[in-house]
């Protein structure tokens, strides 16, 4: 998994204190190669990430957690492609054509118990 | 509109962090994408391998390898959301110095106590552990023998090492590393309830209005439900957070009210909560007249040292720890009564403004709270009381049992809730919370195993630490120890443990991936298959069973601990291993193998090789000829059927992300012991704590008392150890990925710039750090994620080149016999 020709594109949801937001948006920005895809205005913002290896990633994610505000960190998506390929231009149709179903299994729908909370 | 695949994935990536954290984005980036993954992978799910949240992960694999994790986003438990440990999952399989053969210490081509690690075969492997199992059993006994499993065992595994153990060998000496982490947790449920396991669930998160950390970093220990915490904190502004401990670490960022505590005061200041809970009329006072008796424990217990201590011998009460007598509410009123505030304060160094902030936490009834713990309370000489006290003022509120309220034991393994405890791999369990010295609980066992009437063993066997000590001093001859790493794990190992292994009378066996510390101080090394290797269940700690298919073929020759444990009962006859008069008695049982009467016994092997699933391998399984997990699940959940412990049936796992037991009818249950939520509890009744005859859960009365060591002129610190984020306990998975071992690559004495400027040190200075039982050198770290007071210092301990149990006391609970691993004293020198 360790190839000098891959790339690793991650993508990360980050908790601050609301109060913080502001500052804490200033602060990523510094942050080299870390990029803000989305936020919902009270301390949730969504990042995405490119680096050559995964330590590279997790030495972000110390950064960012060294921020003044920053509660948490969480990891969502990651997914390694050769660089090469990276490059490549895909039509928006083709797009959702690259996507294989994730679960080939079938999973049951759950019976909850008739809890409410 | 022109794109780049990178444009694609960093879409997909956004997308999917985005929905998981309930952002919506712009449209043109979600409409990009509506599923995942452009790569030719095959995904299934797994529970992960580490810690005992029990997160869903989506697991690729492709060419039979696992190549991709992560957070299963219909995982109920972590929703898509991982840790770092997690997301770095696929590679503690495909460590460089992977085991693939046994390992036997061999001179001149035969078995040596100070031989080299040799390469054999199976055969040879069982030939000689059987040897000298058949050796010891003749000579001792079944006490002569002992296995050391893990909360990292499969359901599967830990039931098939109970059985050959229990019902084979007729010894209770097995116990689970799970002594070392939880012990005290059940012996907390079980005196307070009755029963093991939490009542509540993690839907608690999103109900509570207030979390209290008692002892527990769940900011680097149980990050996934800390980010649910941390999540309910920010979007309701009125929740509150309070965090207390015997140092300042990450969790402390979200502390709307912090407490730092003198190590063991945890006990003055439950007693204070409760003391104030009575004082302000705050008692529930229907609920505990109906739902609650009153305990006065024994005091004066000791330290579950060595009986040559002379701790041991001070102590009144060492071999009558866990009695007590019944008393009243006005009894238990009185008793807590001395613990105002303002003692309090004076014990543990926290603010009596601050303990009266999170005591109103607990007494204003409109506040939901969930109390949370881990280690801090069980790794504690009065583990099992801290438990019982942290219960007490739960149970003087009512505040149990609903959502968003009540008390939450987290477990730090997979499987120590679904695996050593329920299955009940500790040394006086047998499954179901059922117990060896307990008549009908062993002639049921006898029934469900189908065994000869009379032959199970009723004496409790020895616990980790005492097995240890029989190692060390030749009671106990040969030793298995499986998916565990208790050499680095385990407290004053210089002392207590290495003199055991290598002790020439006896003959140790490690089952492990990795060559680990334990593995090189053994005498023969099993190569183990891991995680999604083998198929498994493992249980988490909100009761919830989760099973997982083999994704892929174990590297070499390693096989699961299961097919060990299966094969290796192929080499006993019931003749070697089973009294002759209980065969006279029984004949029909003459002439078989352990094998037979313990896995081929027509329950085991009842479900044919068709019943596995079409898309999966099953090693185990292919080679004994039937579906091995499923007939060892179905054989086992026949103990908990029916009482209060219902599993659903063995196939429904594989479809679910799990279910919390008891399942019955079909259905789950959230919250136990309260009407309408749990199916065992009558209508009409509002609550029952059917753990215990009377439906009562119990209030126990249980004072402050000092700890095994404290600080002194010449040891003048206190010592804690634990865990950092990027690494599991002892490291011997997570310091095999580059990037992890990389971002924490070794242990750090974290220390106040005070203390370190008082002895001279500066930041990144080489330390000794030195007890009565021995030392170790790190360095100093002053400015790091984990800042201790003046007075204390905190190394972790997944660093095998810096053991620091060997500087740890192996001081336990008396009660649980859990070891103490938070404090002892100790003194810093330069090196």
């Amino acid at each position: 998994m360790m190839n000098s020709n891959d790339s690793h594109i991650s993508s990360f949801i980050l908790y601050c204190r609301p109060e913080k937001q502001q500052s804490v948006e200033q602060g990523l920005s510094a942050v080299e190669h870390v990029e803000l895809h989305g936020k919902d205005g009270n301390g949730k913002f969504v990042l995405v990430t490119e680096a050559p290896h995964q330590g590279i990633i997790l030495d972000r994610i110390e950064q960012i957690n060294q921020l003044d505000g920053v509660i948490d960190v969480s990891m969502v998506y990651h997914q390694i492609m050769p660089n090469s390929e990276l490059g490549d231009h895909v039509q928006e149709e083709e797009a959702s054509q690259l996507i294989k179903a994730k679960d080939a299994i079938q999973f049951c729908e759950k019976e909850m118990s008739a809890i409410s909370s | 509109m022109k794109l780049t695949r990178r444009d694609v994935i960093k879409a997909q990536a956004a997308t999917v962090a985005a929905s998981v954290a309930g952002i919506s984005l712009p449209a043109s980036a979600s409409n990009l994408i509506t599923s995942s993954a452009a790569n030719e992978l095959t995904w299934s799910k797994a529970p992960c391998r580490f810690c005992g949240t029990g997160c869903g992960i989506s697991v690729a694999t492709k060419n039979g390898k696992v190549v991709a994790t992560h957070g299963d986003v219909k995982a109920e438990v972590n929703k898509g959301l991982s840790c770092v440990k997690g997301y770095f999952l696929s590679k503690i399989l495909y460590g460089k110095d992977r085991l693939t053969q046994p390992l036997l210490r061999k001179r001149d081509g035969v078995y040596h106590k100070e031989g080299e690690f040799t390469p054999v075969s199976w055969d040879e492997a069982f030939d000689i552990m059987a040897d000298k199992w058949k050796a010891t059993l003749k000579a001792k006994g079944p006490t002569g023998i002992g296995m050391f499993g893990s909360g990292q065992w499969t359901v599967h595994e830990g039931y098939a090492a109970v059985k050959l153990m229990k019902a084979g060998f007729l010894s209770n000496n097995i116990d689970p590393n799970a002594r070392h982490c939880m012990a005290s947790a059940v012996g907390g449920f079980m005196r307070t309830f009755g029963i093991d396991e939490p009542m509540g669930c993690y839907d608690d998160f999103e109900s509570s209005d207030a979390f209290v950390l008692w002892g527990s970093n769940m900011a680097e220990m149980h990050p996934i439900l800390w980010t649910r915490i941390a999540d309910r904190r920010l979007s309701h502004p009125h929740v509150k957070v309070a965090v207390l401990s015997t140092y300042k670490h990450r969790s402390f960022d979200l502390a709307d009210i912090p407490a730092i505590f003198t190590p063991q005061t945890d006990l003055v200041l439950l007693n204070a909560i409760a003391n104030y809970i009575i004082e302000s009329g705050n008692v529930n006072q229907s609920f505990i007249e109906k739902h609650v008796n009153f305990r006065e424990g024994v005091t004066d217990i000791g330290y579950g040292l060595r009986p040559t201590h002379e701790l041991e011998k001070k102590a009144k009460n060492a071999n009558k720890a866990g009695a007590s007598k019944a008393i009243d509410f006005a009894a238990f009123a009185e008793f807590v009564k001395p613990y105002t505030f303002e003692y309090a304060e004076k014990m543990s160094g926290v603010p009596a403004a601050n303990i009266e902030k999170i005591a109103k936490l607990y007494a204003d009834p409109s506040t939901k709270v969930m109390s949370l713990w881990t280690m801090g309370a069980n790794q504690h000489t009065r583990g099992v009381w801290t438990n019982n006290l942290l219960y007490n003022i739960h149970l003087l509120t009512g505040k149990i049992s609903e959502p968003g309220n009540g008390p939450f034991s987290l477990t730090g393994q997979p499987s120590a809730c679904g695996t050593a405890r329920e299955v009940g791999t500790f040394s006086h369990r047998l499954p179901a919370d059922m117990v060896v010295a307990n008549p009908e609980h062993r002639a049921y066992s006898e029934k469900v195993w189908k065994l000869p009437k009379g032959i199970l063993n009723p004496k409790p066997g020895a616990h980790a630490v005492k097995q240890s000590r029989d190692l060390k001093d030749g009671k106990i001859n040969v030793y298995w120890l499986q998916v565990n790493n208790n050499m680095q794990a385990g407290p004053n190992i210089n002392e207590e443990m290495l003199p055991g292994y290598r002790n020439p009378d006896n003959f140790i066996v490690c089952s492990d991936p990795y060559p680990t510390v334990t593995a090189e101080a053994s005498d023969l090394i099993l190569p183990t298959a891991m995680w999604v290797e083998k198929e498994g269940v493992y249980g988490n700690a909100e009761r919830r069973t989760q099973a997982w298919y083999q994704l892929v073929n174990a590297p070499g020759e390693a096989r699961s601990d299961l097919w060990q444990l299966v094969e290796f009962s192929k080499r006993f006859t019931t003749e070697e291993v089973w009294p002759a008069e209980v065969l006279a008695k029984n004949p029909a049982y003459k002439g078989k193998t352990l094998f037979d009467v313990l896995f081929k016994n027509g329950q085991v092997d009842k479900f044919p090789l068709s019943h596995i699933s079409q898309d999966y391998e099953n090693q185990e399984s292919n080679d004994f000829g039937f579906y091995l997990q499923k007939g060892l699940f179905e054989e086992y959940a026949a103990f908990g059927r029916g009482h209060g412990h219902d599993l659903a049936d063995y196939d429904r796992y594989h479809k679910e992300r799990g279910l919390r037991w008891p399942v019955v009818n079909g259905k789950e249950t959230q919250w136990r012991f309260k009407e309408g939520s749990d199916p065992y509890v009558k209508a009409g009744t509002g609550y029952q704590f059917y753990g215990k005859p009377d439906n009562r859960a119990v209030i126990f009365a249980l004072p402050y008392e000092p700890p095994a060591e404290s600080p002194d002129a010449e040891f003048d610190m206190w010592l804690s150890t634990g865990r950092v984020l990027e690494h599991w306990h002892t490291g011997s998975m997570t310091q095999r990925v580059p990037e992890l071992y990389k971002s924490f690559p070794d242990a750090l004495c974290y220390m106040h710039p005070k203390d370190a400027k008082q002895r001279g040190l500066r930041r990144g200075d080489e330390v000794r750090v030195i007890s009565r039982r021995g030392e170790i050198k790190t360095r100093v770290e002053t400015r790091g994620r984990n800042k201790p007071p003046v007075g204390l210092v905190f190394v972790p301990f997944f660093d095998a080149t810096q053991l620091i149990n060997k500087v740890c006391l192996d001081a336990t609970d008396p009660i649980s016999k859990q070891t103490d691993f938070k404090k002892c004293a100790v003194k810093i020198v330069k090196a």
